[in-house]
């Protein structure tokens, strides 16, 4: 009778052991819950109190998983915790083409959030779309928004809310190889024809063993966030927008407007017909295109200037041989892409003032730009773009492309379910399962269901 | 009196037993509920939401559901694994029976090759889909290199960026991480098999064969209805392994259900019309289950 009594008792504490665990959450909810009300208070007793509380920042950050800049990431937190005795920054190292699927995902348990994220152009308005981000407009005087370069501040604000932070800017542009262009007695090329004739001037066998060993364009053709993006800049550069936005602020699907098809016909021609993009183009994502660039198995690679970067970060020997140049095409292929963090609107108040300021410093304390200078990005700031190391030939297509004009920010919650569609259409035909025909026709279909779920 | 009495005392005594049992499995069955059942509920509630779990919250009913039913993408995607499913299981029944057969023998270095046949179960499926991809790899896969060598092909060919290759490749890594459970649960059945059967199926006149179909199968029947259910539904929610090397592609050449109902859930927020075919997905697994245990049944 004891023994029963005991594991009744037992399994009656083990039950509300249980219990407790599930409801502690709902208890750190209220917890939560209070403690924004607390922090808004502490917003009305001003902002001082932020420097003495201590504060945590965490940062979920797809800079600090690349080399070889990744490391600046960490220096200038250590340098910054150094001055702030009172602030802890936790950086989360994870890569750029996760931690949107990530944060969608924790978006439901907001306790469990980043105070602050990586983010882009194009994974932004669906991160805004959730909710996700604090306006910043908010936080930064004119002083701190008049030190970003002409462009930037817009291509980080959606519906006049500043959605993020910039850090640098990643427009689209090509890099190609100055000696091999010499040496074929090649042009840059201005509109796709030549770019294709460029390519296959570009494209052969060069041991001599009967095999092609080196090709033209760099494509990234895998089915993932960097092959979409680029296929989106080739399409944008062709004049085609995908979708727009009707009056009453719908989304329509622009799939139908004129010679679609041949302009996605040439892009899945470049390796199904002319063979000018490296054997397995499916496999070929970002990382790998970018070390085929740099161990000069191709010589064109469209690309941010990060690619350049990994390019010399790879051999050496390449500097001094690398140029780049406005995407082809009579419209711009290219959004601004400014990268950097966006501030977390879940954060307490003392967590954002904290987050804030540790960005100013970020943007503000190198003054080599070591960050930027080995990722090969270009600075976001006025004075970061008169940096020495963007003047040479390798990145004045990028300093073209951003006096051309970019296009605007696409505000489109569902970019990524475009991206999606895009990559399995050429996807599928680069792999020999549809034609061209075919796939446009399903892509059509597709965006119809896409666009019918946001409007 | 003493009759009703006793009977009384006995119903308490059961009673009192039952409320025990019910007292040492609570805590699991809360578990339970809180883990598998509530989620399960609540992904039926989703399905009938346009939603990104976080501010958009729009009613649509059945809406996913007929979509499943009538677009081609997601009835394709699951004769995709069904497809997938009975070649893997196929592969690792036939392979794990060869193996297995050949390690019941007595022979001089039986453990050591016994540990090397496991050894595929062992590691995890994302190193086992890296190691096929740069195996594999059209530019420095060693594959392409020896088939090269042997003549065989003049040039490099892209294995999982074919849509007629892709499947098939990706097939056979599966079948090559998979097959050791099957090979260890028909071992360790093939041992529990009283030699004393074979031996007076030998005096019977039986050859390997008969023996085989009349005695080894029969003994091994229950360990292989549990094996097919297992494997089976395991594979036909399969994900790390084809994500990794293929992540669906090339086009739809390996788009199992289950990275269709992820990249939509996470990659385009849809969480309603992934939930949607989750469901659905759960009730064909259901099906698969009772449907081997009616024709498995143990006569």
């Amino acid at each position: 009778m004891l023994k029963r009594f005991l594991a009744l008792v037992l399994s009656g504490i083990m039950a509300t052991a249980l219990l407790t665990g599930c409801g502690g959450s709902t208890a750190t909810n209220d917890a939560a819950t209070d403690g924004s009300a607390s922090a808004t208070t502490n917003e009305e007793q001003g902002k001082e109190t932020t420097e003495e509380e201590p504060v945590t920042i965490s940062v979920m950050c797809a800079y600090a998983s690349e080399d070889p800049h990744g490391q600046y990431v960490y220096q200038y937190a250590d340098a910054y915790m150094a001055a702030h005795p009172n602030v802890t920054i936790e950086i989360t190292a994870i890569s750029s083409n996760d931690i949107y699927t990530k944060l969608a995902a924790m978006a439901t348990s907001p306790d469990d959030l980043p105070t602050l994220f990586f983010t882009s152009a194009d994974q932004a308005p669906t991160l805004y779309d959730l909710g996700l981000t604090e306006d910043l407009n908010k936080w930064l005087d004119q002083d701190v928004l008049g030190q970003f370069a002409n462009g930037v501040v817009e291509a980080c604000t959606l519906d006049d809310t500043m959605a993020f932070y910039p850090i640098d800017v990643q427009p689209s542009a090509v890099i190609y190889r100055t000696d091999l262009f010499k040496e074929k007695g090649l042009e840059v090329p201005k509109t796709w024809e030549d770019f294709l004739n460029c390519a296959k001037a570009l494209t052969g066998d060069t041991n001599g063993d009967g095999e092609v060993d080196q090709w033209g364009f760099s494509m990234v053709g895998s089915n993932n966030s960097s092959g979409q993006s680029r296929f989106m800049s080739y399409l944008w550069s062709n004049g085609y927008d995908l979708i727009s936005q009707n009056t009453d602020g719908t989304w329509k699907n622009d799939l139908d407007q004129e010679g679609f098809l041949d302009a996605f016909s040439f892009w899945t021609d470049m390796n199904n017909v002319h063979g000018v993009v490296p054997t397995g183009i499916t496999e070929v994502d970002y990382a790998t295109a970018a070390n085929y660039f740099a161990m000069g198995y191709t010589s064109m690679m469209l690309s941010g200037s990060n690619a350049i970067g990994v390019a010399y970060a790879n051999n050496e020997d390449l500097k001094g041989k690398i140029g780049s140049f406005k995407i082809p095409g009579d419209a711009p292929g290219t959004m601004l892409n400014a990268e950097g963090y966006a501030l977390c609107s879940k954060a307490t108040e003392s967590e954002k003032a904290a987050a804030v300021d540790y960005l100013k410093f970020f943007t503000s304390n190198d003054s080599d730009l070591m960050f930027w200078q080995s990722s090969g990005k270009i600075p976001a700031t006025i004075e970061g773009q008169k940096a020495e190391y963007i003047t040479g030939d390798d990145y004045a297509g990028y300093l073209d492309t951003i006096a051309s004009g970019c296009i605007p920010t696409v505000n489109f919650a569902g970019l990524s379910g475009l991206k999606t569609i895009l990559g399995d259409g050429y996807s599928s035909v680069f792999s020999g399962e549809k034609t061209n025909e075919q796939a446009v026709e399903n892509m059509k279909t597709e965006l119809d269901t896409l666009l019918d779920d946001y409007n | 009196m003493l009759t009703k009495s006793s009977a009384k005392i006995s119903r308490n005594k059961i009673k009192n037993k039952d409320a025990a049992g019910y007292g040492f499995i609570s805590p699991a069955a809360m578990a339970m509920l809180a883990l598998i059942v509530y989620p399960m509920f609540y992904g039926l509630y989703l399905s009938f939401f346009n939603t990104n779990l976080v501010n958009k919250w729009k009613f649509v009913g059945f809406k996913y559901y007929l979509q499943a039913i009538t677009k081609s993408d997601f009835y394709s995607s699951v004769f995709l694994t069904f497809g997938f499913m009975i070649l893997v299981v196929a592969g690792h029944f036939i392979l794990g029976f060869i193996l297995a057969n050949c390690l019941n023998k007595k022979f001089i270095g039986r453990t050591f090759l016994r540990v090397i046949f496991m050894l595929p179960w062992l590691f995890p499926e994302s190193v086992i889909a890296l190691l096929f991809t740069w195996i594999m790899n059209p530019m420095y896969g060693i594959l392409n290199s020896i088939l090269k060598g042997l003549g065989l092909i003049s040039s490099s060919i892209s294995w999982l960026g074919s849509a007629k290759l892709a499947f098939p490749a990706v097939v056979f890594a599966c079948i090559w991480k998979g097959y050791p459970l099957v090979m260890t649960m028909v071992l360790s059945g093939m041992q529990s098999i009283s030699q004393d059967l074979y031996e007076a199926a030998e005096i019977d006149g039986a050859n390997k064969w008969r023996q085989f179909l009349n005695i080894t199968i029969p003994s091994l029947k229950p360990v292989l209805t549990t094996t097919l259910i297992l494997d089976s539904v395991w594979w036909f929610k399969q994900y790390t392994l084809v994500y990794t090397m293929t992540n669906g592609g090339p086009g739809t050449a390996t788009n199992l259900i289950s990275l269709n109902i992820y990249g939509t859930a996470f990659n385009d927020l849809q969480f309603g019309k992934a939930a949607a075919w989750g469901i659905i997905v759960f009730i064909i697994c259901y099906i698969i289950s009772k449907v081997y245990r009616m024709v498995l049944k143990d006569e």
